[in-house]
């Protein structure tokens, strides 16, 4: 394709061409009308001619001739690839109007079709883009960035294939400005009716202990309402769980228990609706974070002594914990007659303390506490019973457990995990960390430890150690000879500690270079009162970004690959690292919202990714109300594929209507594209209109035949 | 346990055959490490002067019986301390009497003190000039200690104050005689956060030792000035409030909301 125009290029200035043409003008007037007889001059009609050849060869016209290469024009589909494109046979809807335009271009001259897909296919995501785990349709932001590649004087169209839930549509619909028409076909059918679960309020957090509040919804079409639905909350991954009725179509409440420190994940279902058209949205996950209330702890101190600061030191200055401690400054036996006023001494509240307030506490410590009669032996089986039913309870031993005088002999012998044999050895030691543990959360990678398990920790000394013979639990912590040092045990639904030796205050007054006091015993008291951090068996699952990472807490090396139920049903195994200090690490890209199961055949997790109420799920239903408008707008066409099928596409000139019966017909029949015709210049050629010998002859033709004419 | 002149023997802390006083090998050492942690121990800094480390030893070993018989403390015999040598992280108390023989502190000394200080232990300096330094005037010990206490982190320190936790330790006390009465007590600045609130440095000027001392007999080795029977009974519940706060910390203080956590337990 060319096209060609005529340009003038004066060889001399315009100005002088004026000038000249101005001059030779006058003499031709004069010649013309001059007082002479035989007027006008003979020939100047040739002279005239001859002046004007001159000037024309002057003025120097060219032809330009420009050489132009059609644009084709560009058609635009952004189909939806959303979760909610996954319901029913709305996938394959997608497909077929996707191929069906594609077809249809491929059959077209000067016509491009680009398809954009949203998500991106795993395969084409950029590392920085969006990820596919984005919750909700993001199909303008789409369009956006695909219409920024485009020329609008090229852009024929485009075309959103979706169930028309679009969670960008722009605020302000009526400025859209596209050069070109937003059509809609809409996969999906109108009018299907859908059961979903939204979690109207979620607290997020609550004390342990106490309940929180959670309020819930479930939302049916008006046409198949039932009146209550049953609805099946599971925790942490539990396989059952308890069944609630709740009603359809109000907000309603239900309490939950936090029953444990960190996170905790609920699961809420409620079973199939008469229509449905995912049971996606007919779940919730809610993670409540438990957050403990301050923590109360006892400490029975037998005597003051040296540790006793200690013990004070750590549990006053943990801003988690309330301290009520109580030290026998005097024995009973010991009355020297003082008067009270002159004393500033308190009776031991044992009764409030063992009976009346018992279980409000979540530690008792007796530190180097006695059996000297001070308490009396039923509260002592008060202990036991509060252990039992999930208590904590952490013994230090010091140098006065004779026979008569330990706490074994007493009803605690039935939780306390070592049994004293009576020997105190008084000797130099280092209290070293066990293999076992090594990988116990309370001991594992203390300051100091050495990383190679043989490694002697370089803490300084003790000098004392009481021995026991271990009944139950686990023991941490070796004295001298591998003598148990620290024993940990579960007992009921409580735990106890047994801490056979007073000496860890020599670490807190920097003997030798002093030890991890703080960090042991704040592991260790908070180990007895369960915080699921120091939890030596467990499977966690945390969420960051697409990447779950998974961790397991296990005494032994555990070589059992997890095994990670997605929320689609599909598994996936992912064998763990062990980092050697009772953790083993992996980690699983995920690329779907929802719950994912994990379990190792002993332990199981559950990780929620996403978002509480998916916006992606939270209406699924198809729809043009969005979408409606934007064709409008544009002067585009909504075609639902499920009652016109696929529309048939075609490419009008500008000016022409661009769907069938506009934006207002409830389905359009046919769509169309706008021919842009555009068309780039490849190249110019310039050449002189009249070739300069022509003009030679011309202009000394005239001459002579003026000169003739004039010689008559 | 070699810290001793031989002129000095006899305030050894406990008894040790000759041979066994020789360098601090690691066996000697571990030896004292030992025997300084089977017990509390109460110590005090040997001066060099017999006559004061005498009256040192005999008031701990006083105060001692005292602490046993009446409460539920139970220390072992007082440690002399040499401070230049003897390790001092054992002891939650070092009792120092000033004397005019003390000679001023090694680097390596200074920098042990400023450990024990920081790690919680508790120096009671006692001038012992109260009957000495007149009306605003400044007794001998007083300058004694002004000198040794160059290059200690000696914090800022205030009078005892009359809600201290000293007070209340276990006896009620608006006074702290010893030997002698009316001498003031300074004690650091309470800051609960920091070693349980417990002050690093108690500075006093009653010569509380030769309150506290008894001989073998049992009977006082030196008399009370002004003096009563009461006097001395005062000195000793102040002696028994000391290492009551030197090991219970803040307990006390923090006695007063006892009621109000149990109050709010339960609720």
């Amino acid at each position: 394709m060319s096209a060609s125009s005529i340009i003038w290029n004066p060889l001399l200035p315009v100005d002088i061409l004026i000038a000249m043409a101005v001059l030779g003008g006058l003499v031709m007037l004069a010649g013309c009308f001059a007082p002479r007889p035989g007027l006008p001059a003979p020939g100047v009609v040739w002279r005239i001619a001859a002046t004007a050849a001159v000037l024309c060869a002057l003025a120097n016209p060219s032809i330009v001739i420009e050489d132009r290469t059609p644009l084709t024009d560009i058609g635009l589909v952004v189909v939806d690839r959303s979760q909610s494109q996954t319901i029913g046979d709305r996938r394959v809807q997608t497909n077929a109007a996707l191929s069906q335009v594609a077809d249809w271009a491929a059959s077209q001259t000067n016509f491009e079709l680009r398809v954009v897909e949203l998500p991106a296919p795993a395969d084409a995501r950029s590392p920085t883009g969006p990820s596919g785990l984005r919750d909700g349709t993001h199909l303008f932001e789409a369009l956006d960035r695909a219409l920024i590649d485009i020329p609008r004087d090229r852009f024929a169209g485009a075309m959103l294939i979706t169930d028309g839930r679009v969670h960008d549509l722009p605020d302000n619909v009526a400025a859209l400005d596209t050069d070109g028409p937003v059509h809609a076909v809409l996969t999906g059918a109108r009018d299907a009716g859908d059961r979903k679960l939204t979690i109207v309020e979620n607290p997020g957090f609550g004390i342990v202990g106490q309940t929180v509040r959670l309020t819930l919804r479930i939302d049916e079409p008006s046409a198949v309402r039932a009146r209550q639905a049953q609805v099946t909350i599971r925790r942490d991954g539990a396989a059952d769980g308890r069944t609630i009725l709740a009603p359809v179509g109000v907000n309603h409440s239900i309490d939950l228990v936090v029953d444990r420190g960190g996170t905790s994940v609920f699961e809420l279902s409620v079973g199939p609706g008469r229509e449905e058209l995912t049971q996606a949205n007919n779940r919730a996950v809610v993670t409540v974070n438990g957050i403990r209330d301050r923590l109360r702890v006892l400490l029975v101190s037998g005597a003051p002594h040296p540790g006793e600061r200690t013990w004070r030191n750590l549990l006053k200055a943990d801003p988690s914990v309330d301290l009520v401690h109580f030290t026998i400054l005097r024995p009973p036996e010991k009355q020297d007659g003082t008067p009270v006023r002159e004393l500033s001494l308190i009776a031991f509240p044992y009764r409030e303390l063992f009976e009346v307030k018992l279980n409000d506490f979540d530690l008792i410590i007796f530190d180097r506490y006695r059996r000297m009669g001070v308490l009396p032996s039923i509260y002592l089986r008060n202990i036991v019973n509060y252990v039992e039913s999930g208590g904590a309870l952490l013994e230090a031993t010091g140098p006065e457990v004779t026979p008569a005088t330990s706490l074994y002999r007493t009803a605690l012998a039935s939780v306390l995990p070592g049994e004293p044999t009576g020997t105190v050895t008084e000797a130099p030691y280092i209290a070293d960390v066990n293999e076992t543990g090594r990988r116990h959360p309370v001991t594992a990678a203390l300051p100091g430890i050495g990383l190679a398990e043989d490694d002697t920790p370089d803490w300084g000394r003790w000098f004392r150690h009481v021995d026991a013979r271990p009944k139950s639990g686990t023991v941490v912590m070796d004295g001298p000879d591998g003598r148990p040092l620290l024993i940990l045990d579960r007992v009921g639904e409580g735990r106890v500690g047994q801490f056979l030796s007073d000496h860890i205050w020599l670490w807190a007054r920097g003997f030798e270079g002093g030890g991890p006091h703080n960090e042991l015993l704040r592991r260790l008291a908070h180990w007895l009162m369960k915080e699921p951090e120091l939890e030596e068996d467990r499977l966690t699952a945390t969420v960051r970004g697409d990447t779950i990472e998974i961790v397991r807490h296990s005494l032994a090396p555990d070589p059992a690959p997890v095994v990670v139920t997605g929320p689609t049903g599909e598994t996936t195994t992912v064998t763990l690292e062990e980092l050697g200090d009772g953790r083993a690490v992996g980690n699983m890209a995920v690329d779907e919202t929802g719950i994912y199961r994990l379990d190792d055949g002993s332990r199981t997790a559950v990780a929620g990714v996403g978002t509480i109420n998916p916006v992606e799920f939270a209406d699924v239903t198809a729809t043009d109300a969005l979408l409606r408008p934007v064709a409008a707008v544009t002067g585009g066409g909504v075609n639902w594929l499920s009652e016109s099928g696929p529309p048939d596409i075609r490419r009008v000139r500008p000016g022409r209507g661009l769907a069938d019966g506009g934006a207002q017909k409830p389905s359009a029949g046919w769509l169309a594209f706008q021919r842009k015709g555009a068309s780039a210049v490849t190249g110019v050629r310039e050449m002189p209109f009249l070739p300069a010998l022509v003009l030679l002859f011309a202009i000394g033709g005239l001459l002579l035949a003026a000169w003739r004419r004039e010689g008559k | 346990m070699s810290f001793v002149a031989s002129s000095a023997k006899r305030s050894l802390a406990w008894a040790q055959p000759d041979d066994a006083v020789v360098a601090s090998s690691p066996p000697a050492s571990d030896r004292f490490a030992l025997e300084a942690t089977k017990d509390t121990r109460l110590a005090y800094v040997l001066t060099g002067d017999t006559k004061v480390d005498e009256t040192s030893r005999a008031g701990l070993a006083g105060l001692g019986q005292i602490l046993a018989r009446r409460t539920s403390i139970e220390p072992g015999a007082p440690v002399g301390l040499d401070v230049e040598r003897d390790e001092l992280a054992f002891f939650p108390l070092i009792y120092w009497p000033m004397t005019d023989r003390q000679a001023p502190l090694s680097d390596r000394a200074r920098a042990r003190l400023n450990d024990f200080m920081r790690n919680g232990g508790t120096i009671l300096f006692d001038t012992r000039d109260q009957n000495l330094s007149g009306i605003g005037g400044v007794g001998p010990g007083t300058q004694t200690l002004r000198g040794l206490v160059q290059g200690l982190d000696i914090p800022a320190l205030i009078e005892v104050p009359a809600d201290h936790v000293m007070t209340k330790a276990f006896y009620l006390l608006h006074q702290f005689p010893g030997r002698w009465e009316g001498g003031r007590l300074f004690v650091q600045k309470p800051d609960e956060r920091v070693n349980d609130g417990v002050s690093s440095v108690i500075i006093g000027a009653n010569d509380f030792a030769a309150a506290w001392a008894i001989d073998n007999t049992g009977r006082p080795m030196f008399s009370v000035v002004p003096g009563s029977a009461r006097q001395r009974e005062l000195a000793f519940r102040f002696g028994v409030n000391l290492v009551m706060y030197a090991l219970t910390g803040n307990y006390k203080a923090d006695q007063v909301h006892v009621d109000e956590i149990l109050e709010r337990l339960g609720q």
